[in-house]
C-alpha cells in the first residue's frame, strides 16, 4: 500500500509552489472546480491556510482579462485568463489559483464565485487580485471540510470525460543532424511542453557516448519552439554532436500526442518514452541494458527513478486506494522517498511502470497503437499504457540503472495540477480500466 | 610530445596564480627534451591585430589567445561560437596531451572537442578552485561568510536561494565534464579530499596532487632580520572580499593601538576591490588609508620585482577568509626564504606548516592575527630554518610529464 506521506506529497508539492507566491497561504490543497456559463477551466487549485478547517470552493462564472500571464507558459497569452486570488480573514489566508481557457470575453470582467461553508460569494476577480476580500464577507463562517467523493467530484468528471482529449496537432521537422537515420537500435523520444530547460543535460549526456542511440524531441508547446529548435541546433551542431531530431507540434496535443508522434517518426526497435527533466547516469551502457532486457515474453523495461537527494522516487507502480481521498484510486509508487538501497539486485516484474521513462519494444507499441490518448496532460496515461502493456508480455524494472527525475519539472505540473481535476481523471481512468489493478 | 596547456585568462591581461602556474609549467615542459609546448589563453575577444589569435614564440614556446567565456555556474560558453575557436586550434596543434588549468572561461565542454578532433589524446585538469563543488564563487563559504566542508544538493540550494532541481542539472552537467578528463590533478591535498568527498553522481573522481609549477628565483642563504626593529610585513595578493585583508588591516590597527613597537610595517600590494560591490571597495580603501604610516600601499607589482618585494618582508601575511588551494604567493616566499603567517585552514595550514614554514592564526580572528604578529615579533629569530623548499620547476614537469603519459594512455583505452 501507498503510504500517506506518498499519497499527499502531490497536494503538499502543490501547495509549497503557491507558497511562493503568497506567504502567508500555509498548508492544505482541497478539492477546486472550475465551470463556467461560456468558458470551461481545465485546471485550477484552491488553498486555504493552517488551522482553519473547511472546504472552499470556487467558480468562474465569467471569465475575462484576456492576455493573462500564464503560469504554465511563463508569459502572457490571449486566449488564459489567469486566476490568482489571494485575500486574509484574521488568521485565514486563502487562494485561488487556475487558468482558463476556451471562449473569454474580454469585454466584461471576470467573476468568481466561491463558496465558504455552503455560503456563495460573487467576487469580481480584477478586484480580488488588488484587494483583500471585506472581512465581512467571511464573517461568521466556520469551514469544516468536505469530503471529496467521486458522487462530489461528478461536475469535474464530466469535463475530464468529455473535454480532455485535445485535437490531434500537426508536426513537422525543425530541425535534424546529419547522423540521424532514424534507424538506431533504441530511440529516444522527449515530449517537451512548458520547461526545456534540461534538455541540454541529455544532449551533453549523449555527447559522451551515442552508438545505437538517437533523440527525438517533440515540442509540444508552440510558444517553446523557436527557442528550443534554436539551442538544439546551435548547440549540436557546435559542441554535443548527438543524432537529434526537433519535431514541432503547431498546437498543444497532450503528453500522449507528443510521444506518439515521436515514437512513430522512427523506425528503431526499442524506443525510450523519456521525460525531459529525467537525468540520465550513463547513458550509454544504461540505454542498451534497458534494450538488452527486452527480450522473450517482456514488453516493456523502466529504470529506478530517484530523487535529487537521492531517494527512491519510482520502481514499479502500482494502483492503490489513498486513504486521505476514500473512494479513489490513485497511482502509488511504493518505497517513495525511502532508501534506494533496499530494491532487489536483477530485474523483477511490476504492475507498472512510470512514464517518466519506459522503454518499449516498437513492435509492441504498435500493437497497442501507441499511449493512450485520454488527456491533455500526463496524469494517468502510464496507467493505461502500462494495462494495454500487459497484455502483450510482462513489466520489468531494471534495478542496475538508476537516474534522477526532478519530478514535475518537465512540465510545471504543480503550478496547473488540480487536486479535483487529478482525481476527476482517476475517476475516469476507473471506468476505462474497468478497475483492473 | 605535444602538449597544450589551456589557460583560463591571458596573464598579461589579468594577472592570477593559477595562469602564474599555467605559465611557469610551460616554460618548465619546454625545457625538457622531446616536449613540445603551446600555451592557449582565454580572453574575452580577440586583440583587433591578432585575428588567429597567435602570439608568437617569445617566452620559448607557442603561444594563442582563444576567444572563450563561459557562465559561472555551468561552465557553458556563453556563445556556441567560442567552440569553434577551440576546434581551430586542436587541428592546429594536433597535441598529444590537452592541459587544461580551470574549466571556467575555458569551457567545461572542451573535453568533447578534444575527443572529436584528437580522439587518442590525454586530457588532464587542474583543479584550481572548488568552482565545480561550490556555487558561491567555489569558495566553500555561505552567504554568510561561514566556511563549508561539505556540499548537498539541499544544503547549496538553500545556500543560493536555487531549486534543489536546479542543483541538481547543473551537479550532473559539471560532473560529466570532469568525468570525461583523463587525470585531474590539484596542488593541495585538501582540495583534493573535498573533490574526492563531493562524489557526484557516475562515480567518484581520482585526483592527484602535484604542485603547482614556479619558476622564480629563490634564495639558499638565511636571513637576517634588523635587531631592535618591528616586523615588516607584506601582503602580496588581489584585493578580493574572502582573501582576508580587511581582517589583516584590523589586526594592525589592534597592534597600532595596543602594541605598536611590534610592527615596523605592512606592505601592501595587488588591488582589484574595484571589481567588487561599492561598499567592500569603500570600506577597503577607507581602512587601507586610515592604517597610517603603518600601512604602505604599493599598488600592482610585476613578477620581476616580486623577489625585492619578499626580501624586504620578514614575513608574509595569507590572511584569506576562505579555504584557499595553494596560494602561489606561499610558494615564492619559501623560495625566498620568506616565513608565512596564513589563516589556519584548508589549503593554506597545509602548505605552511605551523612552527616550521611560518606561523597560523585563526581564520577571520584580526584579535588572533595580532596576539600571532606580537608573537612573531618576540621570537629570538625571525628565520625559520626548518623551512621547506618548493618543489623545483623541473620535478613539477616530470611529474606533470608522468601524469600526461597515464592520461594518453587511459584516451586510448578508456576501459582501463
Amino acid at each position: 500500500m501507498v503510504s500517506r506521506r506518498d499519497s499527499r506529497s502531490w497536494v503538499r508539492r502543490a501547495a509549497s509552489r503557491v507558497r511562493g507566491r503568497s506567504s502567508s497561504i500555509r498548508s492544505r490543497i482541497d478539492v477546486c472546480w472550475l465551470l463556467a456559463d461560456d468558458s470551461v477551466c481545465i485546471d485550477g487549485w484552491l488553498i486555504e491556510a493552517d488551522g482553519v478547517p473547511g472546504a472552499v470552493d470556487a467558480r468562474i462564472v465569467q471569465a475575462g482579462r484576456t492576455g493573462a500571464w500564464s503560469p504554465l507558459l511563463r508569459k502572457p497569452r490571449p486566449d488564459v485568463a489567469e486566476l490568482v486570488l489571494r485575500t486574509s480573514v484574521g488568521q485565514t489566508a486563502f487562494g485561488v489559483v487556475g487558468y482558463v481557457a476556451g471562449p473569454i470575453d474580454s469585454t466584461r470582467p471576470a467573476l468568481v464565485d466561491l463558496r465558504v461553508r455552503g455560503r456563495w460569494v460573487r467576487v469580481p476577480l480584477p478586484d480580488l487580485r488588488a484587494d483583500p476580500v471585506p472581512e465581512e464577507a467571511f464573517s461568521g463562517l466556520v469551514v469544516d471540510y468536505a469530503t471529496i467523493t467521486p458522487q462530489t467530484l461528478a461536475p469535474v468528471v464530466g469535463v475530464a470525460r468529455s473535454s480532455m482529449r485535445p485535437p490531434d496537432p500537426v508536426a513537422s521537422v525543425a530541425y535534424r543532424h546529419d547522423a540521424m537515420s532514424g534507424r538506431a537500435r533504441v530511440g529516444i523520444v522527449v515530449p517537451v511542453y512548458g520547461n526545456s530547460t534540461y534538455v541540454r543535460n541529455l544532449l551533453r549526456a549523449l555527447a559522451d557516448g551515442h552508438v545505437g542511440i538517437e533523440v527525438t524531441i517533440v515540442c509540444d508547446d508552440p510558444s517553446l519552439a523557436d527557442d528550443l529548435v534554436h539551442d538544439v541546433r546551435s548547440w549540436n551542431e557546435a559542441v554535443f554532436d548527438v543524432p537529434v531530431q526537433v519535431l514541432t507540434h503547431d498546437r498543444n496535443g497532450g503528453f500522449a500526442a507528443a510521444c506518439d508522434t515521436g515514437w512513430r517518426a522512427i523506425e528503431s526497435a526499442v524506443v525510450l518514452l523519456l521525460n525531459s527533466d529525467v537525468l540520465l547516469t550513463d547513458a550509454s551502457s544504461d540505454l542498451h541494458r534497458l534494450a538488452d532486457l527486452l527480450t522473450g515474453d517482456v514488453a516493456a523495461v523502466g529504470p529506478v527513478l530517484l530523487f535529487p537527494d537521492g531517494t527512491l522516487q519510482h520502481a514499479g507502480m502500482e494502483m492503490v486506494d489513498v486513504p486521505d481521498f476514500p473512494g479513489f484510486v490513485l497511482p502509488g509508487h511504493p518505497g517513495k522517498h525511502g532508501p534506494a538501497d533496499g530494491l532487489p539486485h536483477e530485474p523483477y516484474e511490476v504492475p507498472m511502470l512510470t512514464g517518466a521513462a519506459i522503454c518499449v519494444r516498437r513492435e509492441v507499441l504498435d500493437l497497442v497503437g501507441g499511449v493512450p490518448r485520454v488527456y491533455g496532460r500526463g496524469d494517468f496515461e502510464d496507467v493505461l499504457l502500462s494495462l494495454a502493456l500487459r497484455e502483450r508480455g510482462r513489466l520489468v524494472v531494471a534495478p542496475s540503472v538508476r537516474w534522477t527525475h526532478m519530478e514535475g519539472s518537465s512540465y510545471l505540473r504543480d503550478t496547473l495540477g488540480g487536486a479535483a481535476v487529478t482525481l476527476a481523471k482517476s475517476v475516469v481512468v476507473e471506468e476505462l480500466t474497468g478497475g483492473r489493478r | 610530445m605535444r602538449v597544450l596547456l589551456v589557460a583560463h585568462e591571458w596573464e598579461a591581461e589579468q594577472p592570477g596564480g593559477a595562469q602564474r602556474s599555467a605559465a611557469a609549467l610551460a616554460q618548465a615542459l619546454s625545457g625538457l627534451d622531446g616536449v613540445e609546448v603551446t600555451l592557449a589563453s582565454a580572453v574575452e575577444r580577440l586583440p583587433a591585430d591578432l585575428p588567429d589569435g597567435r602570439l608568437g614564440a617569445a617566452a620559448g614556446y607557442d603561444e594563442w589567445l582563444v576567444a572563450s567565456r563561459t557562465d559561472s555556474a555551468f561552465f557553458t560558453w556563453t556563445d556556441p561560437a567560442f567552440a569553434d575557436g577551440w576546434s581551430r586550434l586542436l587541428r592546429e596543434v594536433r597535441p598529444d596531451v590537452v592541459h587544461l588549468h580551470h574549466y571556467f572561461h575555458v569551457g567545461i565542454d572542451l573535453s568533447l572537442l578534444v575527443r572529436r578532433h584528437v580522439p587518442e589524446a590525454g586530457i588532464v585538469l587542474t583543479l584550481h578552485e572548488l568552482l565545480a563543488i561550490c556555487l558561491r564563487s567555489g569558495q566553500m563559504v555561505d552567504g554568510q561568510g561561514n566556511l563549508c566542508l561539505s556540499s548537498g544538493m539541499r544544503r547549496c540550494a538553500e545556500c543560493m536561494s536555487w531549486s534543489v532541481d536546479a542543483v541538481a542539472a547543473r551537479t550532473d552537467y559539471v560532473s560529466r565534464g570532469l568525468a570525461d578528463i583523463d587525470v585531474l590533478v590539484t596542488p593541495s591535498q585538501f582540495v583534493r579530499q573535498r573533490y574526492l568527498a563531493w562524489s557526484p553522481p557516475g562515480g567518484a573522481l581520482d585526483v592527484r596532487v602535484i604542485a603547482n609549477a614556479l619558476v622564480f628565483e629563490g634564495r639558499d642563504d638565511g636571513r637576517s632580520a634588523v635587531p631592535g626593529r618591528g616586523l615588516r610585513l607584506a601582503y602580496i595578493g588581489q584585493h578580493t572580499p574572502h582573501k582576508g585583508l580587511g581582517v589583516l588591516l584590523e589586526a594592525v590597527e589592534r597592534v597600532r593601538r595596543t602594541t605598536p613597537e611590534v610592527l615596523d610595517r605592512l606592505d601592501v600590494y595587488g588591488d582589484g576591490s574595484q571589481r567588487f560591490s561599492p561598499e567592500f571597495h569603500a570600506g577597503l580603501t577607507a581602512a587601507l588609508r586610515s592604517g597610517g604610516p603603518l600601512v604602505r600601499v604599493h599598488g600592482r607589482y610585476t613578477q620581476a620585482g616580486l623577489p625585492a618585494i619578499l626580501d624586504a618582508a620578514d614575513a608574509i601575511v595569507v590572511p584569506s577568509t576562505w579555504w584557499e588551494n595553494s596560494p602561489v604567493v606561499i610558494e615564492e616566499a619559501l623560495a625566498r626564504r620568506v616565513p608565512v603567517i596564513c589563516s589556519d585552514i584548508g589549503g593554506m595550514a597545509e602548505m605552511v606548516r605551523a612552527g616550521i614554514d611560518g606561523w597560523h592564526f585563526q581564520a577571520g580572528n584580526p584579535a588572533a592575527l595580532a596576539e600571532t604578529i606580537a608573537r612573531v615579533a618576540a621570537l629570538p629569530s625571525r628565520t625559520l630554518r626548518t623551512m621547506r623548499r618548493p618543489a623545483l620547476p623541473t620535478e613539477v614537469a616530470r611529474a606533470h610529464l608522468s601524469a600526461y603519459e597515464d592520461a594518453i594512455t587511459l584516451a586510448i583505452s578508456p576501459a582501463g
